[in-house]
């Protein structure tokens, strides 16, 4: 009798020393499988963006040292002319050009889920921009704007409408950068919008068509609750898209006419590489990234009256 | 038959209907892809232009005699596009490599592995996503200008190895959560090791997953220009995009050479195309996946 239990504890703690072993086993290569990303985080990360911080408080250029200056970087911001058109030309071009993308692809989509032969072939088509590289989508449309060549002024013209100096003009600039990102409007948000819709139950919309529901009532109360969520994910990735527009207007215009187009981040990539201010360069970008991430929590605050997640209780 | 003839109006109406509502359909898509179409269709067209004729107003959509030679010139013989070319397909291939083997070990660690701390990491490595790049972006470039990397492609390929796109990584591991763990555990019993499990049978099963990352890394590098304008100086080591831009900028608006520079922009689409060609399926797999799961 003594001798059995005495065996079992022994057993039992051969086992439990086996488990402990196990456990660290398991711990030991859990930490070796993700230590790239550990490593990666800290150099290219983490030591960045703690570098930034700190440099975001001094007046380093590249050459010389760099020297505390407090909040001198955030006040000069303040009165920096240049930074108030840069966030301005930056504001405008998100606040039209982010609702009116997503609705693009959104109506894209909902075209496209229709059935009809050739649907794979169309949508094949709409998708193609996006396949093209950001700088050759500029200088594609650098010639497409031409004022005395381009295929845009040609077609007001058959149209009997006065020509317009689309990139060379103060007031026309903005508009040709939101036309130009409507172009790719059938590209991965439209997709990711076309999966959603596949989501949506037939049952629901033929019980709803049923019950006397029109297009529009099927769409408002059953298509777009189901999206929503979808909604929400590619306005917030098309917003925070919106705010770090850099390579069109860099080989576009070059933020010109005046400073008509000065994208945000085409300001930061001045100071930073072009007049060497690394330190106002710094403060720059957590301006940036603390806007974004205001409008981040917006987003999803704001998510809560219309995202709807199937199986919530509200 | 009065009762007859007064159907048949009715029963002809909804064919009709259904006929009349399929040909708007037709024609507004047909109307939207030739809007949409409109710029490359229009560069297509001058860039298959001798000089004299891109400059015609009104402009002529299918030049009198078709200049296939404007393509060879901007590959090779007043361009040397086939050197970015060359520069673009390296400076994508090893990043492609380094971020789908390290995201793909990472997302193994964080999906099946229990040790201290992991949920938190987890949920620090969700929140880089937030960060926008700007940010990292001036204190990178002096670490790498310490480093004497600069002009090298070295700050464009080193980063990719260490799993610094958090994105592919949560990908992969919610890939690799859906795969059931009776598997781990039977392959343990029979000897197999964590990185032979990983190897030989994670890996395999997760191909669309995997091919989802790769096509993400690839257009992310080959679509790259801020990086490259940064750390490239020579022009013998540009990759496409800095080379297009190189050339607009040599050319003062390259009016003289249009023709050329829309054959040129054309070059650097043809590789995605080709993928999106013959890799349509897992295209649309991949996208989803990143936006449903994500």
């Amino acid at each position: 009798m003594a001798t059995l239990s005495e065996s079992t504890r022994a057993l039992t703690r051969r086992e439990a020393v086996r488990r402990f072993h196990a456990r660290h086993r398991e711990a030991l290569f859990g930490f070796l499988f993700i230590s790239p990303w550990i490593v990666g985080f800290l150099v290219f990360t983490a030591g960045p963006m703690i570098a930034s911080l700190l440099l975001s408080f001094t007046d380093w250029s590249i050459l010389g040292t760099a020297h505390w200056v407090g909040m001198r970087n955030y006040t000069h911001l303040v009165h920096d002319s240049l930074f108030w058109t840069a966030m301005r030309v930056t504001f405008i071009f998100s606040a039209i050009s982010v609702p009116l993308d997503v609705l693009a692809s959104l109506l894209l989509a909902l075209l496209l889920s229709q059935r009809f032969r050739g649907r794979a072939l169309f949508r094949a088509f709409f998708y193609l921009p996006e396949l093209v590289p950001a700088v050759a989508t500029s200088i594609l449309w650098i010639w497409a704007y031409n004022t005395h060549f381009g295929i845009f002024n040609y077609l007001l013209s058959l149209f009997g409408l006065p020509q317009v100096a689309w990139l060379e003009n103060s007031s026309w600039v903005i508009p040709s950068f939101i036309i130009l990102s409507l172009w790719t409007s059938g590209g991965s948000r439209m997709i990711i919008f076309l999966a959603g819709l596949q989501t949506v139950p037939r049952e629901l919309l033929e019980a709803a068509h049923l019950d006397g529901a029109g297009v529009w009532a099927r769409f408002r109360y059953v298509t777009f609750p189901m999206i929503s969520p979808i909604l929400l994910f590619n306005l917030i990735l098309t917003t925070i898209g919106a705010f770090q527009v850099f390579t069109s207007p860099y080989v576009m215009t070059g933020g010109g006419p005046g400073n008509a187009s000065l994208f945000y981040v085409l300001y930061l990539y001045r100071n930073a590489f072009q007049y060497s201010l690394m330190g106002y360069a710094s403060a720059l970008a957590w301006v940036l990234f603390l806007v974004l991430l205001i409008f981040t929590i917006l987003q999803f605050r704001m998510m809560r009256k219309w995202v709807y997640y199937e199986g919530e209780v509200r | 038959m009065v009762v007859d003839t007064a159907r048949l109006p009715r029963a002809a109406k909804p064919r009709t209907r259904r006929f009349l509502t399929r040909l708007a359909l037709y024609a507004l898509l047909v109307a939207l892809c030739a809007l949409f179409l409109l710029p490359l269709m229009w560069a297509l067209s001058t860039a298959l232009k001798v000089p004299g004729e891109v400059f015609l107003y009104p402009p002529r959509w299918i030049p009198h005699h078709l200049r296939w030679q404007n393509f060879s010139d901007a590959w090779s013989a007043t361009l040397p596009f086939q050197i970015y070319f060359k520069n673009s397909i390296i400076l994508t291939v090893l990043p492609v490599i380094g971020q789908t083997l390290s995201c793909s070990l990472v997302a193994y660690g964080f999906a099946r592995f229990r040790f201290p701390g992991r949920d938190f990491l987890f949920m620090v490595m969700i929140a880089t996503l937030l960060i926008p790049p700007q940010v990292t972006l001036v204190p990178q470039f002096i670490m790498f200008q310490h480093l004497g990397w600069i002009d090298s492609f070295k700050p464009l390929i080193v980063p990719s190895y260490f799993a610094t796109s958090a994105f592919s990584v949560f990908l992969l591991r919610q890939f690799f959560m859906t795969i059931p763990r009776e598997l781990d555990e039977a392959a343990m019993i029979d000897g197999c090791g964590y990185f032979r499990f990983f190897v030989r049978i994670l890996l395999p099963l997760s191909k669309p997953a995997l091919v989802a990352v790769a096509l993400i890394g690839f257009f992310t590098s080959w679509n790259d220009f801020l990086g490259p304008l940064i750390y490239l100086d020579s022009p013998h080591k540009f990759p496409l995009a800095l080379g297009l831009n190189f050339f607009l900028t040599t050319y003062g608006g390259g009016v003289q050479h249009m023709a050329l520079l829309m054959a040129a922009a054309l070059i650097t689409m043809l590789l995605p195309l080709a993928l999106f060609i013959f890799g349509q399926r897992y295209f649309v797999q991949g996208i989803t996946m990143t936006g449903l799961k994500g």
